[in-house]
């Protein structure tokens, strides 16, 4: 349990530094190699299950249950590694970015009520908590990634997220809470395989930001001029999975 | 007879119409049943909730009636609840009723049926039950969807300790279904053919995310579960109270125990209501609200807080008047002034609450405990003075103040710390000397203890030491740093006066005076034993003159350091006791005391000396004990070494042990056991200056074990090894006296005989002179006498030999096996040859000097000192060839001399000196001569022969002592 904390603790202290390192300069670094190999660790550390599903399934008290048997990712929940792979660079971040907006959406619901209801707040209340800001970071570091690449001339850039009221609807309830602990097991599964897969790619990306059509840029983007923020949309693979409250 | 057929006609008659009536009243509806009975499930609560209405009530007020209420489940037999429901009702009124059911409504069929019955006492005619409903069914199965499985109830929320029934509908005849509490499987009861039940009693709050309860019904599934979320319960509010702090708002608290919050139900609210006014207020925080006092003087306040979640709802009230709930607000503008060294003021304002006065507390601190505490009624601002306080000393003055109309409360307090001025030492030091006498003068320490807090009004910055000199008038004077205690003063051999003062910033302190006499008077004092506690030495003394003004007692707190730690103790003139206390004494530490009687001169003279142990101990380590005076039935020990002065306790003696493997104990000595040896002999010796003892009436040759150990009044020394003593043999003494001379005897003898060997020798065997080297030659040559010479051997022509016949056996016989030489029979006996004969009597050899030569062989030699060796003369060489060899000879040369006679063989018997002139003892057959036969007239020596048994091969060398081995040759001539 001990190191347990310790691995938490670190793991805490590395996605901080790399949050910071992106929100405390106001801007984003120029450096293209700066910004994926900070994704990529980012990727590394979120493929951990220690980040969301581990604490989830103690707050839900699933460990009790079989739940490596049960809480298994649901297929088509979230893109596969080859999907991904046959995306763009824009629409590979685009992908990442709504994912990850989604996961946001889910968790910050579920945050909120345990953060309100958990006075004596645990470790791993503490966790699933911190796992928001995180995910921020990613996505920051996907905007900044975006705009890089985005120099060339697209116009197809979203802004970064931020951290202010969440104002999204609760997600419709499923039939009964039981069956919502199960399913939410089961999305953080998939996230934490997607973000392996993602890890994955970001690998491939080493060459730099000029490579061949397929890993351009510009390749991909249909109808997006102008705009900001992904469209929640986009024909492409997108996670279909809920986080319970 | 006719008579009683016409009254039975009557009365059939009479009756017939009543019967008919009663016919008709039932064919009709009674006014009480229940009529358009409705039965609706709300699974939420697991309810049944009841609709129905009484049409035909005979009246159109309203009437008390109960209703009885009957609840199946599964079948209308079955029936599992039954009770009355009172209620009023009135014509055509919709009645409602709910009944909790503890089985999950979805699980099984329920019926229903209810009938009614007046409660009324003006319509006694209608108290009677009417009619039952029909059944009512209510089944929701058909309801549930297509799934196979199903848990009820879903998503449940209860209390904490209560009893849950849960059960599930299973559609796919599956029966090894398992369920769960928390992973934890539970019992299951069938309760029909596709439901079955388990039943959770007091069920514990688990978590906010509520109690997993699940189901596995199909290997490879997801597990069918539920949620049960068990609420904490929602406490009794405690402590709650109201009140003001200016009379315009109001704050109420309270304790609001455990959040009962769940992911379904948020944490208890809490809402305060005013009765007199009627208003009411939604708490936003779980243990405070406030509340605006009205402003139409409102005085009295009814209070009603309730705390309320989905299950339970807990009030409390709480009536007073408002000005009786006045705290006032702490105090402000606390200030300190003037102040000194014992007195400051202190001032303050407090908040106006109306007009009111206000009553304040006022307390002074030091130390962290109260020294002074007063009350002050004032109106706005507030003064007091507070005094009597201690020169430099930190003061903690606070303030705080209460409502004065109405006591309630206290405000908070408000204060400051400070320190009071300082002032001029209040009394003198506490002054003590060590005087040591050096050539010339004295060597003074001077000790001074520092004052306390109190007397020292301040921090002392230095010490003054004024020393005058009575005998000569002079003085100087000395000034030492605080926080020294301690200064050394070389002083001459006269009388001083010594004065010592303490100084802080505000002045002096009285002086310390003490006097060096210029005669110490050191006196031979004996030292005496007392004996501590653990509170401390109880000391006496007897006082020496009558005009002594007080006594000092000196002592060291570390006696075995060299600083020793110096303490003393002034004691009053009219004392002659004390007990001596410091936590600086130890267990197993002598501490010395000096009682010192200080004179009308300030003289300290030496009155008495003080020994001892706060605590004696055992002694530490035990003598080394040396041995002495060691005789075959006594010893002595001897420990004069061993210190008894560095002992953890005075010794009082020792205790001699003594272990043997006698029996008994000898004398003096008593059988004890040690703690970890077997038993033991004892000897106690009472006087500790006794260090030597003697073991006595031990036996002789045997072996003791002695072991010494001191003791104490607590105990004997530590186990040490007990020391080996062996007593000698008795006669051994004897002996020693008897050949401890005869070996001095010896040597001497043999030192003399070492420096007569040389007289011996020319005694006893002279050297052979060598004819051709005697001088007699010389003198012929040089007178030229050629003719003169000596006459070779070999010119000599023998003119008589025997021969010596010796038998066979007698070749092989070894000399002396068993018999000594003189035993050894020869078939006849030895015959020599005269080889030089007499002229006079030939066979008579005449008187001869006989020598030995031992060189040879020592089995020779023990022949006697004058032994003739038989020689066969016929012996062959064969049997002699032991000795035909040279190397034979060599190894028969190399044997070690000290062979016997008897292991001796034939062979081996090598060489034999026979003299040249021996002659054979005529008639002794048997053994050689025990009277050798001196040969006579033998004026010289002649030369030695050696003769060995065999034919000696190699030739004689000239120098080899072995020249006479040329006899040999000579042997040969005879043959």
């Amino acid at each position: 349990m001990q190191v347990q904390l310790i691995r938490r603790t670190l793991l805490g202290l590395v996605l901080g530094l790399l949050l910071l390192s992106t929100v405390a300069m106001g801007s984003c670094s120029g450096k293209y190699q700066v910004l994926l190999g900070q994704l990529q660790q980012q990727a590394k550390i979120m493929q951990n299950t220690d980040m969301l599903l581990d604490p989830y399934i103690r707050i839900q008290g699933l460990d009790k249950l079989n739940h490596k048997e049960y809480c298994k990712e649901r297929p088509g929940a979230f893109p596969g590694k080859d999907a991904l792979r046959g995306l763009s660079r824009w629409g590979f971040l685009q992908t990442l970015n709504a994912t990850l907006g989604l996961v946001l959406h889910r968790l910050a619901a579920f945050q909120q009520k345990v953060c309100n209801l958990t006075k004596d707040k645990d470790q791993d209340w503490k966790t699933l908590c911190q796992a928001e800001l995180y995910i921020r970071g990613i996505r920051n570091n996907i905007f900044c990634l975006t705009r890089l690449l985005n120099l060339n001339g697209s116009s197809e850039v979203f802004a970064p997220t931020w951290a202010g009221p969440r104002t999204l609807p609760w997600p419709t309830p499923s039939p009964g809470a039981f069956n919502r602990k199960i399913d939410g097991c089961k999305f953080l599964q998939g996230y934490h395989r997607f973000m392996h897969s993602v890890g994955q790619v970001l690998g491939e990306w080493e060459e730099g930001p000029s490579r061949t059509r397929r890993h351009s840029p510009f390749w991909a983007p249909q109808g997006r001029a102008g705009r900001t923020r992904p469209s929640r949309r986009a024909k492409r693979p997108m996670p279909r999975g809920l986080l319970p409250p | 007879m006719a008579l009683f057929a016409v009254l039975q006609t009557t009365f059939l008659l009479v009756l017939l119409p009543l019967g008919t009536y009663q016919r008709k009243v039932s064919s009709e509806p009674l006014p009480l049943t229940p009529e358009s009975l409705k039965v609706s499930i709300n699974s939420t609560c697991q309810c049944l909730n009841l609709q129905w209405s009484v049409h035909n009530l005979p009246y159109h007020q309203e009437l008390q009636i109960i209703v009885q209420i009957q609840i199946s489940r599964i079948k209308t037999s079955n029936v599992v609840w039954v009770g009355n429901y009172s209620t009023t009702v009135k014509r055509n009124q919709v009645l409602h009723w709910s009944w909790e059911s503890e089985l999950p409504l979805e699980c099984a069929t329920h019926f229903v049926r209810i009938r009614s019955v007046m409660d009324d006492a003006k319509f006694p005619e209608l108290k009677s039950w009417s009619k039952w409903s029909s059944w009512e069914e209510v089944d929701v199965q058909d309801s549930l969807g297509h799934d196979t499985f199903f848990l009820f109830p879903k998503d449940k929320l209860v209390e904490e300790g209560s009893n849950v029934t849960f059960c599930y509908i299973s559609r796919s005849n599956q029966n090894n279904i398992s369920c769960y509490l928390e992973g934890i499987q539970v019992h299951v009861e069938q309760l029909a053919p596709n439901v079955s039940t388990f039943h959770l009693s007091r069920v514990p709050f688990v978590r906010p995310k509520g109690t997993n309860i699940f189901c596995d019904v199909t290997q490879g599934e997801d597990p069918k579960g539920t949620i049960l979320y068990v609420s904490k319960v929602l406490e009794e509010l405690k402590d709650f109270s109201c009140e003001t702090r200016d009379l315009k708002t109001l704050n109420c608290t309270w304790d609001p125990g455990s959040d009962t919050a769940l992911e379904i139900q948020p944490s208890q609210s809490y809402t305060l209501f005013e009765s007199f006014s009627q208003k009411k207020k939604v708490c936003k925080h779980r243990n405070w609200c406030t509340w605006q006092v009205s402003q139409d003087s409102q005085e009295m306040y009814h209070f009603t807080l309730m705390a309320e979640n989905y299950l339970r709802k807990r009030t409390v009230h709480l009536v007073f008047k408002l000005t009786h709930r006045v705290r006032p607000m702490t105090p402000l503008n606390f200030f300190l002034e003037n102040i000194n060294s014992t007195n400051a003021t202190m001032t303050w304002k407090v908040h106006p609450i109306g007009n009111s006065t206000f009553l304040c507390q006022v307390e002074l601190h030091h130390d962290g405990q109260i020294i002074q505490q007063n009350k002050v009624f004032m109106e706005m601002n507030g003064k007091y003075l507070l005094s009597e306080m201690e020169p430099d000393t930190h003061y903690l003055a606070r303030v705080r103040c209460a409502y004065g109309n109405h006591f309630w409360k206290w405000s908070e307090w408000i204060g400051r710390k400070f320190t009071t001025l300082e002032a001029a030492p209040l009394a003198a030091l506490d002054v003590w000397r060590n005087v040591k006498s050096v050539p010339g003068g004295y060597n003074v320490t001077l000790f001074w203890k520092p004052l306390s807090k109190f007397h020292a009004n301040g921090k002392i910055r230095f010490y003054n030491i004024a020393v005058e000199n009575l005998d000569k008038p002079s003085q100087f004077n000395l000034s030492i740093l605080a926080p020294s205690n301690n200064t050394a003063l070389i002083l001459h051999k006269y009388s001083y006066q010594i004065r010592v003062t303490a100084s802080n910033s505000m002045g002096t302190s009285p002086a310390s005076v003490i006097v060096i006499s210029g005669d110490l008077g050191d006196k031979d004092i004996e030292e005496e034993r007392v004996k501590g506690t653990e509170d401390g030495f109880s000391l006496s003394w007897k006082p020496q003159s009558g005009d002594a003004i007080g006594y000092v007692v000196e002592w060291c707190d570390h006696p075995q350091d060299p600083l020793c730690g110096l303490q003393w103790k002034k004691l009053g003139p009219n004392t002659t006791s004390t007990v001596i206390t410091s936590d600086a004494f130890r267990p197993g530490v002598r501490y010395n005391f000096r009682i010192y009687e200080v004179s009308t001169k300030w003289i300290a003279s030496l009155l008495e000396k003080k020994t001892g142990y706060s605590q004696e101990l055992a002694p530490s380590d035990n003598p080394k004990v040396a041995m002495g005076s060691l005789t075959s039935h006594s010893f002595t020990l001897s420990w004069k070494d061993y210190s008894t002065e560095s002992q953890p306790g005075f010794i009082r003696g020792y205790y001699v042990y003594l272990k043997s493997r006698m029996e008994q104990c000898t004398s003096g000595f008593e059988r004890t056991v040690l703690s970890d040896a077997p038993a033991n002999c004892e000897h106690k010796i009472d006087n500790p200056e006794q260090k030597t003892f003697t073991v006595e009436n031990l036996q002789p040759a045997s072996s003791y074990e002695v072991f010494v150990t001191p003791y104490t009044s607590t105990s004997k020394g530590p186990n040490g090894t007990f020391t080996k003593v062996t007593t000698p043999d008795e006669y051994t003494h004897m002996l020693i006296r008897i050949i401890l001379p005869m070996i001095l005897c010896i040597l001497f003898i043999t030192i003399v005989c070492y420096f007569k060997i040389q007289w011996m020798k020319e005694k006893c065997y002279p050297d052979i002179p060598d004819p051709y080297k005697s001088s007699v030659l010389s003198l012929i040559k040089s007178k030229e006498n050629t003719h003169l010479t000596i006459m070779n051997l070999k010119d000599c022509i023998p003119d008589a030999i025997e021969v010596v016949n010796k038998p066979e056996g007698s070749k092989t016989q070894p000399l002396g096996i068993g018999k000594s030489l003189t035993e050894t029979e020869f078939t006849k006996p030895a015959t020599y040859l005269y080889l030089l004969p007499t002229e006079e009597n030939p066979s008579d050899p005449g008187p001869c000097v006989c020598f030995e030569n031992f060189t040879y062989n020592q089995a020779a030699s023990d022949l006697g000192s004058c032994g003739h060796i038989p020689v066969p003369p016929d012996a062959p060489p064969s049997q002699l060839g032991l000795l035909n060899s040279p190397e034979n000879l060599l190894k028969t040369l190399e044997k070690d001399y000290t062979n016997t006679l008897g292991e001796i063989s034939a062979g081996e018997t090598s060489l034999n000196y026979v003299s040249q002139l021996a002659s054979p003892m005529p008639g002794d057959k048997d053994s050689l001569p025990t009277d050798p036969p001196v040969p006579a007239q033998c004026s010289e020596y002649k030369m030695q022969m050696a003769v060995p048994l065999g034919r000696a091969s190699s030739p004689p060398s000239e120098d080899s002592s072995l020249s006479s081995i040329a006899l040999l040759d000579q042997g040969e001539h005879y043959r």
